[in-house]
């Protein structure tokens, strides 16, 4: 079994993607500046990536497709900016897993809604509550939010306990806490999309009607999933408003839960790490393009036809291409070494509950009524 | 449907038969809990399952296989198995993420067993979308079958098998047969003669027999409205 646990992940090793993650955001503001990236850049990429990988479990695993994260994302950032400009608490990381709870919490009750109805319906509905959510920020809630000027003056981020703290003044010191809470977030999401309650959502994706007729309480598992994106949207939305000094009302902007689906679909959905890419892809070039001089003024066309082209080029997005790559080339190896585990695994279990069976119920002389059923 | 009374003894295989159109599969989704009844009342081992849900069904051990492949198909053949496997390990809604990664001892064993009793064990991970026709009626059991179901509906799992493949299914079934009760839905006769025990005939939502192979290709009824006609073969 252990044998079997191991290769569970492949031959590769069970740490790889993490390993890599560690890797590539160590590396990651040292190569971005050698093509002109900014750390503030850099700050925001991860934030996206963050957002994205909620996003991608509610999307590109288990197929609900949101227009409203914005919701979340505005609701976790105004929170974690007005519990720390009230002064309620000086900890960043107090304010940031309040924001975070308050977001959960409001996509439990939107997700509730709205996965009363499933496809395009669903996703209307959650641009409706994404809408509506904008709505309060600007007008009801101003006093709180700050209408359309957002919440400016959240203090710098202050990370400790008691006289042993530091704070964060500089979009390169605070890469590292993002850097940090990036790489918590998506050992969770390998963790969720690795396990059983990850296969349900993968399962649901591919055919919703059979998943429950085999016995799963459909409902219950999308709307797990959707609190789990509402609140990773939280904790990004939360760093938005830390990062910046200022949560502007930005977060609510119908544009912030399209611009998420746009980077998740080009770095490629179902991939955990597709909506970073894309992230990657999408601030990198709006920035860049907007430099160059005969593209500078129509850089939004540019950018345009470059999501076309990715999307027609790569089916699955990039993450998605090069997945695909990646398990060709593996592919025959993996196969080989696990078909003789799955055959060891069956011969010993193959006998035991069959003769269970078989006494229950084939050998019982009285006969006994399984099914029955008068219907009209 | 008009007034069907059914009745299956545990651990019997029974063959629904009929003409396009008598109703069987209509009947299926209402024992599976997909269609509600508009009246009557359906009991299975004894409890009230009349209004009950697919999902509460497939949990006390009632589960369908469907007449049209409904494969979890971007899976790969293991994965597909592995849903229903967890439904019946873990239960209905089981959101304990972070432990079980690699799947426990006693869900793999049981994804194990039902490839194995499937025989597809050595295509564990291909993906569904890629097996050939037959695999894939097979992987449309072994789903039914990774529940532990204590019945099991089959709704015409021979369809547009050739023959061989179709003998094989018979053999496969007789198999699985020990410890499951079967109703199975069929067009093909080899199939329901060789394997039924007894045999219900519906026509025009009608049950019009009732009784034993023998007694019903004795029926002359049946053959008037079914057997006999060379159309419907």
């Amino acid at each position: 079994m252990i044998v079997k646990k191991l290769s569970a992940r492949g031959p590769f090793g069970r740490w790889l993607p993490e390993t890599a993650a560690v890797a590539a955001l160590l590396l990651f503001p040292s190569a971005f500046a050698l093509i002109g990236g900014t750390a503030d850049m850099a700050d925001r990429i991860l934030i996206w990536g963050i957002f994205g990988l909620g996003f991608d479990i509610l999307f590109g695993f288990t197929g609900l497709l949101s227009f409203g994260q914005a919701a979340f994302f505005g609701s976790g950032g105004f929170m974690t900016a007005y519990v720390l400009i009230a002064g309620y608490t000086q900890s960043a990381l107090v304010a940031l897993a309040i924001g975070t709870v308050f977001a959960a919490i409001l996509g439990g009750i939107i997700g509730a809604l709205s996965l009363r109805r499933s496809g395009i319906y669903f996703a209307m509905l959650t641009l409706a509550f994404g809408e509506m959510f904008y709505f309060l920020d600007i007008s009801p809630l101003k006093q709180f939010t700050g209408g359309e000027n957002g919440l400016a003056g959240v203090p710098p981020t202050h990370i400790g306990i008691g006289s042993w703290f530091v704070e964060l003044h500089t979009p390169e010191s605070m890469y590292w806490v993002i850097a940090v809470l990036f790489l918590m977030g998506f050992w969770l999401a390998r963790r969720i999309v690795n396990s059983s309650f990850g296969a349900v959502l993968l399962s649901i994706r591919e055919n919703e009607e059979r998943a429950r007729t085999l016995g799963h309480d459909i409902q219950k598992y999308k709307l797990t999933a959707f609190v789990i994106a509402a609140a990773y949207a939280g904790v990004a939305g939360s760093l938005f408003g830390l990062f910046q000094g200022y949560m502007p009302p930005d977060g609510f902007y119908l544009e912030t839960s399209g611009q998420l689906v746009v980077q998740t679909i080009m770095g490629g959905a179902g991939t955990l790490v597709g909506p970073t890419v894309g992230a990657l892809i999408w601030i990198y070039l709006r920035t860049a393009l907007q430099q160059l001089p005969l593209v500078g003024p129509v850089w939004k066309m540019v950018l345009g036809i470059i999501f076309v082209l990715i999307v027609t080029l790569f089916r699955r997005g990039i993450c998605g291409g090069i997945a695909l790559l990646w398990r060709r080339m593996a592919g025959t190896r993996m196969a080989s070494t696990r078909s003789v585990q799955v055959m060891a695994a069956a011969t010993p279990a193959d006998s035991a509950p069959r003769t269970r069976s078989s006494l229950s119920a084939r050998s019982s002389s009285k006969r006994k009524i399984s099914l029955s059923a008068t219907v009209a | 449907m008009d007034k069907v009374s059914f009745e299956v003894v545990e651990g019997e295989i029974r063959a629904l038969i009929g003409p396009n159109g008598a109703g069987k599969t209509t009947f299926f989704n209402m024992l599976a809990g997909t269609i509600p009844p508009t009246s009557g009342e359906m009991f299975f081992r004894g409890e009230r399952i009349t209004s009950a849900s697919s999902t509460a069904i497939c949990q006390r051990g009632l589960v369908k296989s469907f007449q049209i492949n409904q494969l979890f198909s971007g899976l790969t053949v293991w994965d597909n198995v592995r849903i229903p496997a967890i439904a019946r390990i873990y239960g209905k809604f089981h959101p304990s993420m972070l432990r079980d990664a690699g799947g426990s001892g006693e869900l793999n064993a049981l994804i194990a067993q039902s490839l194995a009793a499937v025989h597809l064990s050595e295509r564990a991970h291909t993906p569904a979308r890629e097996l050939a026709y037959g695999e894939k009626r097979r992987l449309e059991i072994g789903l039914a079958l990774a529940t532990k179901p204590s019945t099991l509906l089959l709704d015409e799992p021979t369809a547009g098998m050739s023959p061989s493949e179709r003998q094989d299914t018979i053999r496969l079934l007789k198999s699985i047969a020990a410890g499951v009760t079967i109703v199975i839905v069929e067009h093909d006769m080899d199939v329901v003669f060789g394997l039924a025990d007894r045999i219900t005939v519906l026509f025009n939502g009608r049950k019009i027999a009732d009784g034993t192979p023998d007694a019903i290709k004795a029926d002359a009824g049946v053959r008037a409205a079914y057997l006999g006609n060379p159309v419907q073969r």
